[in-house]
């Protein structure tokens, strides 16, 4: 990935050397033991000195980057890279430093013998560039991991999307026509009845769609949607089916994938035998940060259900919201399924 | 009360009838109509006899929102839809209230006792309805918005406004987000998808790896070969260029915004 990285910014170009150059100075005149003529020394030639010496070492480092870049990319081998931009970038700035203070001193300053300061002035310099180098090398280490770590998002996320378009578009055939059977039936015995119940169906189908663009709704919504679909199953199981929720608070930090709940109760509709005789409990309460669904099962003896889609939808959804996903337990005839509530951070 | 009920099916039309009569036996319906037309004419002549009107939003040759531009409506209306409430909920009228398809008489109730209240505190209620912000409130009615991204961040779930998302783009398969706070996010849509769950007059795909939201741009610069280069309000490493095919487009939804 082409980022901008700091010793491409122009800003940074412009006001390192001198900033760097200034701590540099300071460091040489430590060095030979006069930093009280800090003052009096300050805007001399020596600073405008060092700040072009400076200047001339980052931007050959910078260079350095550029043409290691494009011939040895950091991808063929992280080492010998490593390596070798600290090799190229050392002996590069030792040059550089030596031949400026060299002909410096020799031109402008006068003096021919000039050891110890070519030591000092290499040593600084050397100890700035190794920093220059280990600050790029850890930028883009660090760009890198997260490159990965965005890629390995990637990869589960391309997986669901194709399922979660897919569910999107699906309202629920099934549902609909059981419903209007039941909807028919009713109106043989009471025309108001039957009002109720097709406000019902309307209800739920319009929360379905309403929630079409939603990737999560809040625990309160999802258990107030329940409450038309209840009715319905209720008309077409009289006495046979019982949804109760022990929810008496709702945080707002506590969110669902939309139709969690109306999921869960057809499958249990679907893979049950529901009779007055052996009625559905449908319980939903809350433990902890999860959502517990339990029903009793009397599974029917042919099953209903070759391939819940929908019921796969949700299985990937909740995998993909949280660290657990959907998990399921079993106990003698309950069945419990434990449903993670996902906390939204706002941006 | 005298209503006016302006609806094309009749079995809705006879539906709210029984209802009004089981409300208030007194209530009288003045008139029915199926269509713009009739309705204003209706109106010009004696629109003073009424004191309610009842209109569904599609009508035989029109939106009743056209029924608004022809003439002026100082009764409360009561609007009958089969789209979500969102829309309407936004434009808070006294005079104007909703009810959805199918109807049923609990809300029917209470819009008729909203109504009751107001006519007994307002009599002479001259309150004007606004009719532009009406229209454009009824004709979002049936398109709905993404207003919310989820995107994740190693464990934690991360909502972002649709509006304060600067620009979708896609590199290879992955399409990404960008904040206005420059933050990047992985998204699980196609271009193709966003763009049907966009509001278009925010987002505009200007080529075919480019969603750009119309606050983020700072500028729009002629570029070569007849074509426009789009600078953003932030940092972008990208070159932002309209393909050729879209310049007019483009020109016409920053003229509209």
């Amino acid at each position: 990935m082409n980022r901008r990285l700091f010793y491409n910014n122009p800003a940074f170009r412009l006001a390192a050397p001198p900033l760097f150059g200034v701590a540099i100075y300071l460091m040489i005149l430590m060095f030979f033991d006069s930093v009280g003529m800090l003052l009096e020394n300050f805007f001399s030639r020596e600073i405008m000195f060092i700040f072009g010496l400076t200047y001339v070492v980052f931007e050959a480092n910078r260079g350095i980057i550029i043409l290691l870049n494009k011939f040895f990319s950091l991808d063929k081998s992280v080492r010998l890279r490593i390596l070798i931009q600290y090799l190229v970038g050392i002996s590069i700035t030792a040059l550089l430093v030596s031949l400026i203070l060299f002909l410096y001193f020799r031109y402008i300053e006068g003096f021919t013998t000039i050891q110890t300061e070519l030591i000092t002035f290499n040593l600084i310099y050397l100890l700035v560039v190794a920093f220059y180098h280990l600050y790029h090398l850890s930028i883009v280490f660090l760009y890198k991991r997260n490159d990965r770590l965005v890629e390995q998002e990637l990869q589960q996320k391309q997986h669901l999307q194709l399922e979660l378009n897919a569910f999107k578009n699906q309202v629920n055939p099934e549902f609909l026509f059981q419903s209007l059977e039941t909807v028919i039936s009713s109106l043989h015995e009471s025309k108001k009845r039957a009002d109720e119940l097709v406000d019902n169906l309307a209800k739920s189908y319009r929360y379905t769609l309403d929630n079409r663009h939603n990737d999560l709704v809040t625990l309160k919504t999802e258990i107030e949607s329940l409450d038309a679909v209840r009715k319905i199953y209720e008309a077409r199981f009289p006495g046979a089916i019982f949804i109760e929720s022990d929810i008496a608070e709702f945080s707002n930090e506590a969110n669902l994938v939309p139709c969690t709940l109306n999921i869960l109760l057809e499958k249990a509709v679907l893979t049950n035998i529901i009779s007055e005789s052996l009625p559905l409990h449908f319980k939903t309460q809350l433990k902890g940060n999860k959502l517990i669904i339990c029903y009793n099962e009397n599974k029917r003896l042919r099953r209903h259900d070759p391939k819940n889609t929908r019921m796969e939808f949700l299985e990937k959804a909740y995998k993909f919201f949280s660290k657990d996903g959907i998990q399921i337990s079993q106990k003698q005839d309950f069945i419990s399924y434990q449903i993670p509530l996902i906390k939204i951070e706002e941006e | 009360m005298k209503v006016i009920i302006i609806e094309d099916e009749k079995p809705a039309v006879e539906k709210l009838e029984m209802m009004l009569k089981e409300y208030d036996p007194d209530i009288e319906v003045l008139a029915k109509f199926g269509s713009v037309i009739q309705t204003v004419d209706w109106i010009k002549n004696s629109a003073e006899d009424a004191d309610l009107f009842f209109m569904d939003i599609l009508l035989t040759d029109g939106q009743s929102f056209d029924i608004f531009e022809q003439v002026e409506i100082n009764k409360p209306v009561i609007f009958i839809t089969a789209y979500n409430e969102y829309a309407i909920k936004a434009f808070k009228v006294n005079s104007i209230d909703y009810l959805l398809k199918p109807l049923n008489y609990e809300d029917l109730y209470k819009s008729l006792e909203k109504i009751k209240v107001l006519r007994e505190n307002l009599p002479a209620n001259k309150e004007r309805i606004r009719y532009e912000e009406l229209s454009r409130a009824l004709m979002n009615m049936n398109r709905s918005y993404k207003n919310r991204f989820m995107v994740k961040v190693g464990e934690h779930i991360r909502s972002v406004k649709t509006e304060n998302i600067s620009l979708f783009y896609a590199d290879g398969r992955t399409v990404y987000l960008i904040t206005q706070k420059q933050h990047k996010y992985i998204v699980d849509y196609t271009l193709e998808d966003l763009v049907k769950t966009l509001d278009p007059d925010m987002f505009f795909r200007v080529n075919r790896t480019y969603i750009v939201n119309i606050n983020a741009i700072q500028d729009v610069v002629v570029y070569s070969n007849s074509r426009l280069l789009i600078e953003l309000n932030f940092d972008f490493e990208n070159e932002i260029i309209v393909s050729r095919d879209r310049v007019a487009q483009l020109k016409t939804w920053f003229e509209g915004a």
